[in-house]
């Protein structure tokens, strides 16, 4: 009642949005700020000094959210991570294929910041944009294809899963937990239905006596 | 959680010399609740170097801001209710109320700085004025965020309220678990509980159970083939993450261990299966929830 039940199992897309706004991002200002002109702006959740402090064309480090912000009011250019250029996606791609039993060590917000900056802010990046996606894209369906086939492996005693990131945890999140749950129950009640039967069989051969 | 009653005084005290030195009445309040702390907070610019003096401190805006969605999300994704925090809900609601008061004095107009001064006068060029609004806009942007994630927190655990309402009562009644209850809600909850479970009660009552034979009456009877009291499903599998311990607990913690690769990790133990696994930090793992918990509760793995 107080939690819808599309939120009970797992996070929306939204919330995984609101997560990832959290990270730090490096941006360019456009504007410059400082204490004799302005209102000071006073943050509760982060540290303000950077946004108080911009100089046009010295890059700085903001939370994402701030940094979408400004990139709205066209006051600052978003710095593309190191990993989200042609060359180190095609590097990532290139890991994925050659080890088919691995992921590669994507940053956990990689999907959802790719997607968010290519929405919010398709002009601050040095490559062309649809390359960027198209990569994005293929390297989203080669990782997909690993859990999927990953998928035959889940037992009922644990799973690992390293380098998946937050997006790619969230989608399959309903799916594994509840198999591996039904894999558990079936698991303890065969248990005892065995346990049952060697105490059983321990006693039939005392009958005939 | 064992924690003395010395060391959350101290807390209190510190938190309140960080924030809000300039305001003497409110270290009374914070000692009762929460909701009182809210009223008394204007804003003093005096206090933006004191809240950078705490920076070397442990409590900051911050650190709180990611305890604070730390632990909406470990709510969010673990089966039972986990305890509330109270101290750091004091402060981000404090924080909240003294955002919103700032907010309002700087949209009205006045504000103590006097760098605020050129946006009233009437002959500031429009962009002068247009850029004074960004710092207002971050600041309700900013403010929209918080109020989301402690409402969201607050449904969660509301939610997990009613679910597991025959368990906490329970709780409460099993003698020296009563403090445990205390901790897990905060008050405003547990008066949210009693009220709940009495009015379900008696509705239960006025509508089904006196219609009923006075042996099957009751509503927590666990003696059939199914409990009653719902407990919360502790071998549930759940996502976590291996958080990097300090540099400190690497050395010291004795429940790190070195796996085969030299790599730090927990080993813990699934008892059903006699199986033990390796929790290498920085790993994403999936298991039962009863298997971490105790991670969970000293903050080693959080949930994802």
């Amino acid at each position: 009642m107080s939690l819808p039940d599309y939120l009970q199992c797992t996070f929306s897309p939204e919330e995984i949005q609101f997560i990832v706004e959290n990270e730090p991002i490096k941006i360019f200002p456009r504007i410059s700020r400082n204490r004799s002109q302005t209102v000071r702006c006073t943050l509760i959740t982060t540290d303000d000094t950077s946004i108080n402090q911009l100089v046009a064309t010295r890059s700085c480090e903001v939370v994402l959210w701030l940094a979408l912000l400004l990139k709205q009011q066209r006051k600052c250019s978003i710095i593309a991570p190191q990993w989200l250029t042609v060359q180190s996606l095609d590097r990532s791609i290139q890991f994925e294929k050659t080890h088919p039993d691995r992921f590669s060590a994507m940053p956990w917000n990689w999907l959802v910041l790719a997607q968010l900056l290519f929405k919010r802010a398709p002009d601050d990046f040095h490559d062309p944009v649809h390359d960027l996606r198209s990569r994005i894209q293929d390297l989203r369906e080669i990782r997909q294809l690993k859990v999927l086939r990953g998928l035959r492996h889940l037992n009922e005693s644990h799973l690992q899963l390293d380098n998946l990131s937050l997006l790619e945890v969230n989608e399959l999140r309903p799916f594994v937990l509840d198999t591996m749950d039904k894999l558990r129950n079936i698991h303890s009640v065969s248990n005892q239905d065995t346990s049952q039967q060697t105490t059983t069989t321990q006693q039939d051969p005392l009958e005939p006596l | 959680m064992d924690i003395s009653i010395d060391d959350i005084l101290a807390e209190l005290d510190r938190d309140t010399t960080i924030v809000e030195r300039s305001d003497p009445s409110s270290q009374v309040p914070l000692t009762s609740d929460g909701n009182t702390t809210m009223v008394n907070s204007s804003f003093d610019p005096g206090q933006i170097p004191l809240r950078k003096a705490g920076l070397q401190d442990d409590i900051t805006p911050e650190k709180d801001y990611t305890r604070l969605m730390t632990l909406w999300r470990n709510e969010r994704c673990s089966p039972e209710l986990l305890p509330f925090p109270t101290l750091l809900m004091n402060r981000m609601l404090r924080r909240v109320q003294e955002q919103m008061e700032k907010i309002e004095n700087i949209s009205m107009g006045f504000y103590e700085d006097g760098a605020a001064g050129p946006s009233q006068q009437p002959n500031e060029s429009a962009f002068g004025s247009n850029k004074d609004k960004l710092p207002l806009l971050c600041m309700e942007a900013e403010l929209e965020r918080v109020k989301f994630v402690i409402r969201s927190y607050l449904r969660c655990r509301m939610h997990k309220i009613d679910k597991y309402m025959l368990y906490l009562k329970q709780l409460e009644y099993a003698g020296n678990n009563a403090a445990s209850l205390k901790e897990l809600l905060s008050e405003q909850e547990l008066v949210y509980h009693s009220r709940h479970f009495a009015s379900l009660l008696k509705l239960f009552n006025s509508s089904v159970l006196r219609h009923m034979p006075p042996e099957l009456q009751a509503v927590n009877d666990t003696e059939g083939s199914i409990s009653m009291v719902d407990e919360p499903e502790w071998g549930r599998f759940v996502f976590l993450h291996v958080k990097m311990p300090s540099e400190r607990a690497l050395k010291e913690d004795p429940l790190l261990e070195r796996n085969e690769f030299g790599k730090p990790c927990y080993i813990v133990t699934i008892q059903e299966l006699n199986e033990d696994v390796e929790l290498t930090v920085g790993g994403i793992y999936v298991m039962r929830y009863e298997v971490i918990r105790d991670l969970l509760r000293d903050g080693k793995v959080e949930l994802i």
